[in-house]
């Protein structure tokens, strides 16, 4: 598996895994500002339509044969609705949910994109920054669209606290606005930085165990082994926790723009 | 039929005491997930911060006056929304 990337010492490369590479060429995409664009086909691009068919095949399934009492498929679909509604009224109340479509396609994909990097040889695409920025910026455009749509001109009050003493108010709505434009780049580096480091732990203790034995230390390679069983274990914890995380926070930005209570 | 509807009660009560019991104790890995959010929180503002103080100093020429400003307001921000986080788990934490 290391052949194509650089070795190190070990003999192995933890960071190949990392590695976009075209699987089908197009050609250059001629785009007015950013010039020419390669839009080729990669192995980022076949996981993410492979999470978005896999995602919509479950839910397809999932709810074609809606029987009073549900099968496993069944309850898997409804449990993951209910989760989801239930998230939404509880962080952002009923108005919010004109835009459970939005959001319970955002879960389900971080969700899939998040499963299917756990299978040996595939690909993580939420361990690539710019996927994750490019998710986190749409959802804080959108939120900070919907807040000018609600509250029009008034939206910008989110940036004046209340109660501040007129001397300080500039240095305190500069510094509000800072935070409010860090919120993409905590969204994003979050999710990016637990499955990078996640998986790179993974193949790091994985190349420990081949090493090992291949060298005849297999009594050696037994302690790498059962904590890297751990790991996968831990690992499977933090793809579904990442998802949670990812939605409840845009969940919350939601509530902020609808119900400016800061 | 009465004393079975009872026992069921009891049981159900007691399994439900017990769940709450293991749902109270958190664990570790998910202790060190809250504390890296707030440390990401406090980079990214200063990150942001710089980010911005560097391209406003491109863009009316003062570099390096507006970095250093919005570096340090940005550090500000950065800590004043781990704070607000850390206000909002320890309410979590306190309800449930």
């Amino acid at each position: 598996m290391a052949e194509a990337g650089t070795k190190s010492g070990l003999g192995f490369d933890p960071m190949h895994q990392f590695e976009v590479s075209t699987l089908v060429e197009l050609p250059m995409l001629q785009l007015p500002y950013f010039g020419a664009v390669d839009v080729s086909f990669t192995n980022a691009s076949l996981w993410m339509v492979l999470a978005v068919s896999l995602a919509s095949l479950f839910m397809m399934t999932a709810s074609s044969r809606s029987a009073l009492v549900p099968g496993r498929l069944q309850l898997l679909g409804e449990m993951s609705y209910t989760f989801i509604a239930n998230m939404i009224r509880q962080n952002v109340g009923t108005e919010g949910m004109r835009y459970f479509p939005f959001i319970f396609s955002l879960f389900m994909f971080i969700l899939f994109c998040n499963l299917l990097g756990m299978i040996p040889y595939s690909f993580t695409v939420t361990s690539h920054l710019i996927v994750t920025f490019a998710m986190a910026a749409f959802v804080f455009l959108m939120v900070t669209f919907i807040g000018f749509m609600r509250h029009g001109i008034g939206f910008l009050k989110i940036f004046v606290p209340s109660g501040i003493p007129l001397v300080l108010l500039p240095l305190l709505v500069v510094i509000e606005l800072i935070s409010y434009l860090t919120r993409p780049v905590s969204l994003s580096v979050r999710l990016f930085g637990n499955m990078m480091a996640g998986h790179t732990m993974l193949k790091v203790f994985g190349g420990f165990v081949v090493g090992l034995s291949t060298a005849g230390l297999i009594p050696l390679a037994i302690a790498p082994f059962a904590l890297m069983v751990a790991f996968t274990g831990l690992e499977l914890l933090i793809a579904a926790l990442q998802a949670y995380v990812f939605t409840i926070l845009t969940c919350i930005y939601l509530n902020d723009a609808i119900h400016m209570n800061h | 039929m009465a004393k079975d509807l009872h026992e069921l009660a009891s049981k159900i009560s007691d399994a439900k005491a017990q769940n709450s019991q293991a749902g109270g104790k958190k664990p570790a890995a998910s202790m060190v997930g809250l504390a890296y959010r707030l440390m990401i929180e406090v980079i990214a503002g200063i990150a942001v911060g710089g980010f911005v103080g560097w391209w406003l100093d491109k863009w009316f020429g003062t570099s390096p006056v507006l970095l250093l400003v919005l570096l340090f307001l940005g550090l500000i921000a950065g800590v004043m929304s781990s704070v607000r986080t850390a206000a909002e788990m320890r309410r979590k934490l306190d309800k449930e």
